[in-house]
C-alpha cells in the first residue's frame, strides 16, 4: 500500500525435499517469486506440484520428514529460515496467518470456538479479556456468521464444513495479518459454499487490505481474485504472469492443459473437456529434461535433455519453456 | 438443560444397573447352589449334627425358598453373616473392612499406574523410534506378558530377599510398597501402550497443525490439544481398571497376605461360604456398574462429541 519498491515477501531459490527410506522426494525444486503488500498471488498446480509444500515452507510447517535444502524466504527483511522458534512463533497467526484445506479437521474438536479464536489474540494481542470478548464476536460478524455470541460457546461439530471455515478465517484474521496464506481453502466445500468462501476473501482484502498467497489446483476459482498467478509442475514454476497474462496470453503448454480442463458454463454440453494426458512426474528420481515434456505434445528433443530456464517475455510475464526461444530465434 | 439432560441419563442408567444387578445376583445364587458340596463339608461332626446346622442356616428348605429369602433380606441391607471363612460375622463388616485395606494399597496402586503410564506413553510416543520409544516399548511387551505372580515373586526375590530393603509381611512398614507395584505393573504398561498409540495418532491431526500455523507454543501444542485428544481412549480404559484395582488382585493380596478383598473373590467360593459368594460378587459388580458410569460421565466431560442418551 504505501512503500510498493520493496517487496513484503521474497523467496529466493526455494528447494524442499523430503526424505523416506526409499531416498529423497524433490517436492520443491528451485522456486523464486515476490510479493507485494496487498496483492494476491495464486499459486496453481495440480496434486504434488509443491504448491502446498512450498507455502507451508513460509511458515516453516515443514512436515519432520521434509527439509529446506537451501533458499531464503525474506519477510519483511528477514530470512524467516534464519529465525528461532520463538521469533517464528510471533510471525505465526500474528502477521502471517494460514487457513488449511480441510475444514472438518482443522479445528480442535475438544475446545470451544472461543478457546481457539482467544489463543491466538492472547498470545499475540495486549487486549484484556472483555476485550478479546469483544474482538471475537466482531471477527465472527465480520466473517459472516450469524448468532456470534452463540456460536463462540459451540464446539466444532456441532458446525457446518462453511462455517468452520468461516470460524478458521476469522482466527486467521485475529491479528490483522499482513499476509494470508490460503491453501486450498475451498476444495474440501460444497460448490456454493465454495463461492462464498471466494467472496468472503474477496471482501475481506479489500477491507482489510492484507496480501494473500491463493493455493489451488482450480483456475477457475482464482481467476478473479488474484493479481498475479504462478503455474507450479512438478515442483518448479512454470509460467508465472499477471492474472490477465495467465488466462489470455499463456505460453506454456502446461497452463494450456490446465486452462482447457475448466469446465466452462457456457459452452456446449456435447463439447468434451480435454485432460491433460498422463501423470505427473515421480519426483523420487528426477529425470534430465523439462519435467512435463513426457506429457506435452509440443516437446521438442531439447526438452528432453535440459530443463528449460524461465525465459522473460515482459516485465511480469515469465515462462519454462523451450518454445519460446525457438520463436524468438524464428524471429529474428 | 444440560444438567437436566445429564441427571436424566443417571437416573437411567443406575435403573438399568439395577436390572442387571438383579440378573447378576440370580445367576450367581443358582449357579452357586449348582456346586457339589456345603459350607459345612468340612466341618468334623456326625450326619446328624452337619443335618442340624445345615437345617439352622435354612439350607435345607427348596432352593426357591432360600432365593426368596435372600433377596427378601438383601432388600432390608442383610447379606447375612458368613458361615465359614469368618464364622457368624456379618458379610457386610467383612467387605468393609477388608475393602478398607484393599483401597489403601489399590488407590496408590492406581494413581501410580496412571501416572506412570500415561507419562511412559507419551514419552514414547513423542520419541517415536527413538531410544526412549525402544526401551518403553521393551519394557511394556514384558510387562503386559508376565503373571501378577511372577512379578511379585520377582519382586520378592530381589527386593525382600536379596537387597533387603523392602519387609515380605504386609504389617510391616514398607509393606505395602511391593503389592502396589504388583498391582499396578501390568495396568501401567497397558496405559503406557495405549497413551502411546493414541499419542502417535493425534500427532498427526490437521488441528495441531492449525495450532502451530496460530503461533501456538509446541509445548501447548502438544500438552494441551494433543494430550487432551490422546486421553479419550485411556479415559474408558479407567472404569473396568478402577473397579478391579481397587477390588484388589488375588494374587497380589494372597502372595503379600495383605487382607484385602481380593483373598476372598476365590477362597469364598472354594469353601462354599454362600453368603460371602453373594455378598463379594454383588459388591464387585456395583462396583464395576459405578465406575463404568462415572467414567461414561467424565467420557462425556472431555469430549463434546459424545452424547449421552
Amino acid at each position: 500500500m504505501d512503500d510498493k519498491s520493496s517487496p513484503m515477501l521474497e523467496v529466493k531459490n526455494l528447494a524442499i525435499s523430503f526424505f523416506n527410506k526409499s531416498g529423497e522426494i524433490q517436492a520443491v525444486r528451485d522456486i523464486s517469486y515476490v510479493l507485494n503488500k496487498g496483492e494476491v498471488l495464486g499459486i496453481v498446480g495440480e496434486s504434488g506440484s509443491g504448491k502446498s509444500v512450498s507455502s507451508h515452507g513460509i511458515l516453516r510447517l515443514t512436515p519432520d520428514n521434509g527439509k529446506v535444502k537451501s533458499g531464503e524466504i525474506i519477510f519483511d527483511g528477514k530470512d524467516i529460515l534464519k529465525m528461532n522458534a520463538k521469533e517464528v512463533q510471533n510471525l505465526r497467526g500474528n502477521r502471517i496467518s494460514m487457513i488449511f484445506q480441510d475444514p472438518m479437521t482443522a479445528l480442535d474438536p475438544l475446545f470451544t470456538v472461543e478457546y481457539q479464536l482467544n489463543e491466538s489474540l492472547k498470545k499475540h494481542t495486549d487486549l484484556d479479556t472483555a476485550s478479546r470478548k469483544k474482538r471475537m464476536v466482531e471477527l465472527l460478524e465480520l466473517v459472516g456468521i450469524n448468532q456470534p455470541e452463540r456460536r463462540l460457546k459451540q464446539y466444532p461439530h456441532e458446525l457446518s464444513g462453511g462455517m468452520r471455515q468461516r470460524v478458521m478465517i476469522a482466527m486467521a484474521l485475529s491479528c490483522d495479518p499482513d499476509l494470508l496464506i490460503a491453501d486450498e481453502p475451498t476444495t474440501a466445500l460444497d460448490v456454493t459454499i465454495q463461492a462464498q468462501i471466494i467472496d468472503l476473501l474477496k471482501e475481506l482484502k479489500e477491507k482489510i487490505g492484507m496480501a494473500i498467497i491463493f493455493i489451488t489446483h482450480d483456475l477457475g476459482v482464482v481467476s478473479d481474485i488474484c493479481d498475479k498467478i504462478i503455474v507450479m509442475y512438478a515442483g518448479k514454476i512454470v509460467e508465472e504472469g499477471t492474472s490477465r497474462q495467465i488466462f489470455y496470453h499463456h505460453v506454456h503448454p502446461y497452463t494450456q492443459g490446465l486452462l482447457e480442463s475448466i469446465p466452462d458454463i457456457e459452452t456446449d454440453s456435447s463439447v468434451r473437456l480435454k485432460p491433460i494426458k498422463g501423470n505427473p512426474p515421480d519426483m523420487s528420481c528426477v529425470k534430465p529434461g523439462c519435467a512435463f515434456a513426457p506429457r506435452c505434445s509440443s516437446a521438442m528433443q531439447i526438452c528432453l535433455k535440459q530443463d528449460p530456464p524461465l525465459f522473460e517475455l515482459d516485465e511480469t510475464h515469465a515462462a519454462a519453456c523451450w518454445k519460446i526461444l525457438k520463436e524468438a530465434q524464428k524471429q529474428s | 438443560m444440560n444438567i437436566m439432560q445429564t441427571l436424566r441419563y443417571i437416573v437411567k442408567r443406575v435403573f438399568l444397573a439395577a436390572v442387571s444387578l438383579f440378573v447378576i445376583i440370580t445367576l450367581t445364587f443358582f449357579l452357586m447352589n449348582l456346586m457339589p458340596g456345603d459350607p459345612f463339608m468340612s466341618e468334623k461332626a456326625t450326619e446328624e449334627s452337619r443335618a442340624i446346622i445345615i437345617a439352622k442356616y435354612g439350607l435345607d428348605q427348596p432352593i426357591y425358598v432360600q432365593y426368596v429369602r435372600y433377596l427378601k433380606n438383601l432388600a432390608h441391607g442383610d447379606m447375612g453373616t458368613s458361615y465359614v471363612l469368618q464364622k457368624g460375622r456379618d458379610v457386610t463388616t467383612i467387605i468393609t473392612e477388608s475393602f478398607g485395606i484393599s483401597m489403601q494399597v489399590g488407590i496408590r496402586a492406581l494413581i501410580l499406574a496412571v501416572f506412570a503410564g500415561i507419562i511412559m506413553g507419551c514419552l514414547a510416543g513423542l520419541n517415536k523410534d527413538k531410544l526412549p520409544d525402544s526401551i518403553i516399548r521393551v519394557v511394556t511387551s514384558i510387562g503386559i506378558s508376565m503373571p501378577g505372580y511372577v512379578i511379585a515373586s520377582v519382586l520378592m526375590i530381589i527386593l525382600a530377599v536379596r537387597l533387603g530393603v523392602l519387609p515380605i509381611n504386609y504389617n510391616k512398614p514398607g509393606g505395602a510398597v511391593m503389592p502396589i507395584i504388583t498391582l499396578a505393573a501390568y495396568p501401567t504398561c497397558y496405559l503406557a501402550r495405549l497413551t502411546r498409540a493414541s499419542i502417535l495418532e493425534v500427532m498427526n491431526q490437521d488441528y495441531l497443525r492449525t495450532e502451530r500455523a496460530k503461533g501456538m507454543s509446541e509445548f501447548v501444542v502438544v500438552f494441551i490439544h494433543a494430550l487432551k485428544n490422546s486421553l479419550i481412549p485411556v479415559i474408558t480404559y479407567l472404569g473396568p481398571l478402577t473397579a478391579s484395582i481397587l477390588t484388589g488382585g488375588f494374587v497380589a493380596e494372597s502372595v503379600f497376605s495383605v487382607p484385602g478383598l481380593g483373598r476372598y473373590f476365590v477362597s469364598s467360593i472354594s469353601m462354599r461360604d454362600y453368603t460371602m459368594i453373594m455378598g463379594v460378587t454383588i459388591f464387585y459388580s456395583s462396583l464395576i456398574v459405578m465406575m463404568n458410569l462415572v467414567c461414561d460421565i467424565l467420557y462425556k466431560i472431555v469430549d463434546p462429541r459424545i452424547k449421552l442418551d
